[in-house]
């Protein structure tokens, strides 16, 4: 069955949280930011600001009637600045007006006098002053430095990758409504539904159980809503508080690129053995991830750039450390993939270095090495049900690649032999993905839902999952549909309300399916049991005899004279509970940071793509060609929206090393902070030849209904459109720097042209 | 002041007493309560507040971004949003939208879905490509735009090569049926004329209370203040292009995509609308006009490279009725610093016709190819006569604090016989006259380098059989 959102979607009927009447009666709350990236704060003049015609009241950090603290993790972050500034954007005061407008002419009134600091904005700098969010943390596996002493091979460089925008398309937003008694109601753009209420209750200075937040749907989020968004929860909320009347808190897009945290930047140093077959033997790496000002989710995104260092492959000996350097910048946060992307992408530059040193083609190395079952992460956990070989070779066979990337061979070695530069080059390159399902911080591995079938037989649920064009909530009523033998029109999806499901965890981590729709379908069982219980109790019989398939009752494979509706309704004026909750804990999860090692993830979803590029060696500038995929993803639950997610992710990963470039001036400044200046894919970019196949006769037993989890794996094959521009530029020298822009490819081929 | 405006607002009738400053996007959310219409940006960059505007006569349908769009030009228009083209299901383009998977948290959707409907209305042979290229002016971060296209391709299959008419978009199910009654209820506003009709004026620079032409640079500037003031418009003609005594004539609000779909300039400009592509976004191409473009005195203005390049002259009129014209390359003095006064307006632009097609170029660089604007851009117009350089246009952005017209580079070519030797030996000419400087759109020396390779790039488009890239790196001109 379609998602039947989309036809919300479409036809534009959807209500986001700012698509509503507003009343006169309410507050707009507009920030005030930094302009400055370090320094103390001499004076904060608001004088003319309260003057504004409009303009109810300015809070200011001494206004904070709880805790003046948001930090999730680690609490190192302040809501509003006290005494000092560390980032440009960070807010220092929250203008509330009548209107927007009035609000926003405050702002900009609002005079500050900051003593300025040199800002450190290079991680490696930040790391060598020993600015660390918390201690360096490193796995390792067998000894490196022994295998790399006998190693054929020995590469070494340096890898760098920069920051990147969310971009969601609907900015951060929430809107706060006062209840009796002082609660609040938040309508919030959230994934941390529960994230957001324990915020707010500690910056309001209120229980939790007096808050609550309810989440229908974002405009995407990516992760930068995971916990970027309780900040603008908190305005809205304290605005509210004060007043006694709704507030209004919506980010700009301006604002919102400027003061919301972003992928973490790395900078880091390899070094990788090889044997003289090209088997690999050793890898040694040093991360240094750019945190920002705040710890915000530092330390798990760098968690799991520890966990996929080795990427999709087994190597024997490992030693991976890895610092989170507190810098002058936004707190950088969430963003799909959630640090696996950076660190992969250090692994296959240390593939083209090897492959460059030794001659032995990447492919070769790839395919060599790939995890098999049974090979040891250097976490401890072994690979098993391994899918990365047979997808890669599924992807030679159905696409025929042997012949593709030989002709761009040929065509290459034509172009040397002439002795003739041509204009434009082709090259290819393949990107295997293994990626570890669940959230590393394994307590967050539980999910609730309820279910209540009504008297008509119509079904709603309430999960934890935030829907968010992931298209959860439509795989969750699929699951349940199919759980009770019904219809999916019979079964409606609720908001995601902290008073419904508490205590839940954010929607992220590609977890959200996974973990809800397996809850929503052991409540499902609860109710099929009851149900089964009071017809076995008439007929006498087991309860065991009983299906429901098709919205009728079936006893030992023969219909019943009774339909869902009927049978419903009966078992309710029999006093038979219609509703349960059921909790769902990921089994088999855990790790022992003292050791390092331990089994993180439930399972690893696999997958290989395929890229071609071409570029202009002229201008400098290039086009992605060809995306052929095969993609693990068990028995999947809906194929459009996997498919959805994973073009979508693909795209936003060569985005994020091609164009989107995040650039901030020496101060510490944002440039790029504005859609005019930072550019995301648009659709004659992604006009490519994009095939995806799902890999056939895989069946997940770690996953509900035999599924794999979909969301964030897709987004890493966007590193294999990196190195196919590479090979398309055709120069020797290497330079693993992205993004690669138009402006940096053009600086690397005057440098480094083959002739 | 509040003004009266008279406009139909999907299938209604309106009379709203508005500022005629207030964005569109704003009167239809905040004031009128339409949510389909999304904000994304404000900034024209993400199209997810398309509308889609249709004008007397004919009724000639555009999409356009409605966050850079004073409410003041709405008189006498008929304006739809997503909610203009709602049935009771969905449209044969909303049902593809669903069944390909087109859209996922939706929230850029319905502006994909109008600037799709625009582009079916706009009375021009449908392609693929041509639906393609519409949505460039809207951005999806979640499909990854494979679904998007498909569901395109799927919609326009059964117009291909065809100019639709309004009638057969209703059969199609792609419009609602009272469109078809909607040429006749413009006029009927038009005759009756119960609107303030809205200040046009020739006094260009009047205290807080600015000239609005497109609009799309003074929005993105200070939209804030505007959405507060009672601005002046520019009003835009039907045809603003036309030929006049060997010259083709141009109309200061002359949109980019009028200029881009302009016959004269095709006939003489092989590939003139697949090069003009690079300019902005379809959406934002019909609000955008040459004055806007020029007297904005970027110095990256695509259009402004361009007219250079084609040695157009431009004509400013004053409040007094007086007119002077001058080569284009005059007007810009310096840095945002032009030869025009106070009381005078850019009238029209001029551009010699020639009956035959003449050599040319236009090559842009930015990060992302389209809708962004360039680290360096650069246009040339080349005649031959006996082997040799007859004349000579060539014009740069991104190198000065001005529009460049290299005009020691085109001296030092007229008359030299088309060679290699004269292609290197230009490229040293040009170096010595530029002068770029770093910013965020790149360092001075990528500039630099940049303009030698565009400079490349317009002899290998013009002058494929004498010259190869190769000779231009091995005579390290790059
Ligand atoms: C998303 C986006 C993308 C863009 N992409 C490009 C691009 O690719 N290339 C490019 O060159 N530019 C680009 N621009 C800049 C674009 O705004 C201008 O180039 C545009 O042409 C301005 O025209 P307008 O009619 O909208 O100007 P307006 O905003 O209406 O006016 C700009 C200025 O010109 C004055 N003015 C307008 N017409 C006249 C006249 N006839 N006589 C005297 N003064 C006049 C106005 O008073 C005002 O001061 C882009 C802008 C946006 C928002
Ligand atoms: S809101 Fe983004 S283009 Fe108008
Ligand atoms: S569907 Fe989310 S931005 Fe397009």
């Amino acid at each position: 069955m379609i998602n039947p959102d989309t036809t919300y979607h479409v036809m534009g009927l959807t209500r986001y949280v700012d698509d509503r009447d507003f009343p006169a009666r309410g507050l707009h709350c507009v920030v005030f930011f930094s302009p400055l990236a370090k320094g103390k704060i001499r004076d904060l003049d608001t004088s003319a600001a309260r003057n504004v015609p409009g303009v109810a009241f300015i809070l200011t950090a001494k206004d904070i009637p709880g805790e003046n603290q948001i930090g999730g993790i680690i609490q190192d972050e302040v809501l509003l600045a006290e005494d000092k500034v560390n980032f440009v954007g960070m807010p220092v005061a929250a203008v509330y007006a009548w209107t927007e407008e009035a609000a926003r002419q405050a702002v900009g009134r609002i005079k500050i006098d900051i003593a300025e600091e040199i800002p450190i904005l290079d991680p490696r700098e930040a790391y060598n002053r020993n600015e660390l969010i918390a201690p360096v943390r490193t796995f390792t596996l067998g000894d490196a430095e022994e295998a790399i002493a006998s190693a054929a091979y020995v590469v070494k460089g340096q890898a760098e990758s920069g920051a990147q925008e969310h971009f969601y398309l609907e900015g951060q937003v929430t809107v706060a409504t006062p209840s009796e008694e002082g609660n609040l109601h938040l309508s919030s753009g959230t994934q941390a539904p529960t994230s957001v209420q324990r915020c707010v209750a500690k910056v309001c200075g209120l229980a939790m159980n007096r808050v609550e937040v309810d989440v229908r749907r974002l405009g995407g989020a990516f992760g930068g809503k995971e916990v970027q968004a309780n900040t603008w929860a908190c305005f809205a909320a304290l605005g509210a508080q004060k007043a006694g009347v709704p507030c209004r808190m919506v980010l700009r897009r301006s604002d919102d690129m400027s003061a919301t945290g972003k992928r973490h930047p790395y900078s880091s140093d390899f070094t990788l053995a090889l044997d003289g077959q090209g088997k690999f033997l050793a890898f040694k790496v040093m991360y240094y991830q750019n945190a920002g000002a705040a710890a915000d989710l530092s330390t798990s995104v760098l968690e799991r750039t520890l966990f996929h260092a080795t990427a999709s492959y087994y190597v024997p000996n490992v030693h991976a450390t890895a610092a989170a350097c507190r810098t002058n910048i936004t707190p950088n946060t969430a963003f799909r993939g959630f640090g696996g992307p950076q660190a992969m992408f250090v692994f296959e530059a240390a593939i083209r270095e090897a492959s460059r040193i030794s001659g032995i083609c990447a492919e070769t190395l790839q395919r060599k090495n790939l995890i098999k079952t049974g090979d040891c992460f250097a976490y401890g956990m072994k690979a098993e049900n391994a899918q990365a070989q047979r997808c890669w070779d599924r992807a030679y066979a159905h696409y025929d690649l042997q012949k593709r990337m030989r002709a761009i061979d040929d065509a290459q070695k034509k172009e040397t032999c002439s002795g003739q530069v041509a204009r434009y080059g082709r090259g290819y390159a393949l990107m295997p993905v293994c990626f570890g399902i669940s959230f590393t911080t394994i307590f967050l591995n539980q999910a609730r839902a309820h279910v209540h079938v009504y008297t008509d037989g119509s079904v709603g649920v309430s999960t934890g999952a935030v829907e968010m064009g992931q298209g959860v909530n439509h795989k969750i009523r699929e699951l349940v549909a199919d759980s009770l033998g019904i219809a999916p029109g019979r079964v409606k999806l609720e908001s995601t309300n902290t008073t419904r499901v508490s205590n839940t965890s954010p929607t992220a981590a590609s977890s959200g399916s996974d973990l809800n729709g397996a809850a929503a379908r052991m409540a499902c069982e609860m109710i099929k049991e009851r149900l089964f219980k009071f017809k076995a109790d008439e007929y006498q019989c087991a309860s065991k005899d009983f299906s429901i398939r098709q919205g009728r009752l079936y006893r030992e494979g023969n219909a019943c004279e009774v339909c869902w509706a009927d049978l419903v309704n009966q078992a309710y004026c029999s006093r038979v509970q219609l509703s349960a909750e059921a909790h769902y804990a990921t089994p088999d999860l855990y790790f022992d940071k003292s050791v390092e090692k331990g089994r993180p993830f439930a399972y690893h979803t696999y997958g290989t793509a395929y890229f071609e590029a071409e570029v202009d060696r002229l201008l400098g500038t290039y086009s992605i060609k060809k995306a052929y995929v095969v993609h693990d993803l068990g028995r999947s639950i809906n194929p459009l929206i996997d498919l959805g997610q994973v073009e979508g992710g693909m795209v936003q990963g060569i985005g994020w090393l091609t164009m989107e470039e995040m650039r901030y001036d020496e101060t510490g400044r944002p440039l790029t902070a504005t859609a005019g200046t930072y550019k995301i894919p648009d659709i004659s970019f992604a006009s490519l030849d994009m095939k995806v196949q799902f890999l056939e006769d895989v069946y997940n037993d770690k996953a509900v209904k035999g599924s794999k989890a979909v969301g964030e794996p897709p987004f890493m094959y966007g590193i294999g459109a990196f190195f196919a521009i590479k090979m398309a530029a055709g120069y020797e020298k290497p330079f693993y720097f992205a993004p690669i822009t138009p402006e940096r490819l053009f600086g690397e081929l005057r440098e480094g042209l083959v002739v | 002041m509040k003004k009266r405006c008279g406009f139909i607002l999907n299938n209604k009738e309106m009379e709203l007493s508005l500022l005629q400053g207030r964005s569109v996007l704003d009167l239809l959310r905040k004031d009128l309560g339409l949510y389909g219409t999304k904000e994304g940006c404000r900034e024209g960059e993400c199209g997810a507040c398309t509308v889609i505007l249709g004008r007397t006569p004919l009724v000639t349908y555009r999409s356009m971004p409605a966050c850079l769009m004073p409410a003041g030009q709405l008189n006498n228009t008929h304006l739809v949003t997503i909610k203009g083209l709602q049935g009771e299901r969905p449209n044969r383009l909303q049902q593809a939208f669903i069944n390909q998977g087109a859209t996922q948290c939706g929230f850029c959707t319905p502006g994909f879905i109008l600037s799709l409907t625009g582009y079916l209305l706009e009375g021009r042979t449908v392609t693929v490509q041509g639906a393609i290229d519409a949505l460039g002016g809207n951005l999806c971060r979640c499909t990854g735009y494979g679904a998007i296209r498909r569901a395109v391709e799927e919609t326009v299959e059964p117009l291909l090569g065809k100019v639709p008419s309004l009638q057969g978009l209703i059969e199609l199910d792609l419009l609602p049926d009272y469109f078809a009654t909607i040429p006749q209820r413009l006029e009927n506003l038009r005759r009756k004329p119960q609107s303030d009709s809205p200040d046009v004026t020739l006094e260009r620079v009047e205290k807080n209370c600015p000239l609005i032409a497109g609009g799309t640079d003074l929005y993105v500037q200070r939209g804030d203040a505007l959405n507060k003031s009672d601005p002046r418009f520019l009003i835009p003609e039907a045809e603003p292009i036309r030929v006049e005594e060997g010259m083709i004539e141009i109309l200061a609000s002359a949109t980019m995509e009028q200029l881009r779909q302009d016959p004269h300039f095709i006939d003489q400009f092989p590939g003139w609308r697949e090069k003009l592509l690079v300019i902005a976004s379809h959406i934002l191409r019909h609000r955008a006009t040459l004055g806007g473009n020029l007297v904005n005195a970027s110095p990256i203005a695509d259009c402004a490279v361009l007219l250079l390049a084609l040695d157009a002259q431009i004509q400013l009129v004053s409040s007094k009725d007086s007119r002077r014209r001058f080569p284009l390359r005059a007007f810009f003095l310096g840095y945002k610093e032009l030869d025009l006064k106070c009381d005078e307006l850019v009238e029209f632009l001029l551009v010699t016709k020639r009956d035959e097609a003449q050599l040319w170029n236009y090559a842009k660089v930015s990060k992302r190819e389209r809708l962004d604007i360039a680290g360096c851009n650069s246009a040339a117009v080349f005649t031959v006569n006996k082997g040799a350089f007859a004349s000579v246009g060539l014009a740069l952005g991104g190198v000065a604090p001005i529009p460049f017209t290299a005009r020691r580079t085109m001296k030092w070519l007229r008359g030299k016989p088309l060679s290699k030797q004269t292609f290197l030996g230009s490229m040293e000419v040009l170096q010595e006259e530029i002068s770029p400087i770093d910013d965020v759109r790149g360092s001075a020396e990528y500039k630099r380098r940049l303009a030698s390779a565009l400079m490349a790039d317009h002899y290998l488009h013009c002058f494929s059989d004498i010259c190869s890239y190769d000779d231009f790196v091995k005579g390290g001109a790059l």
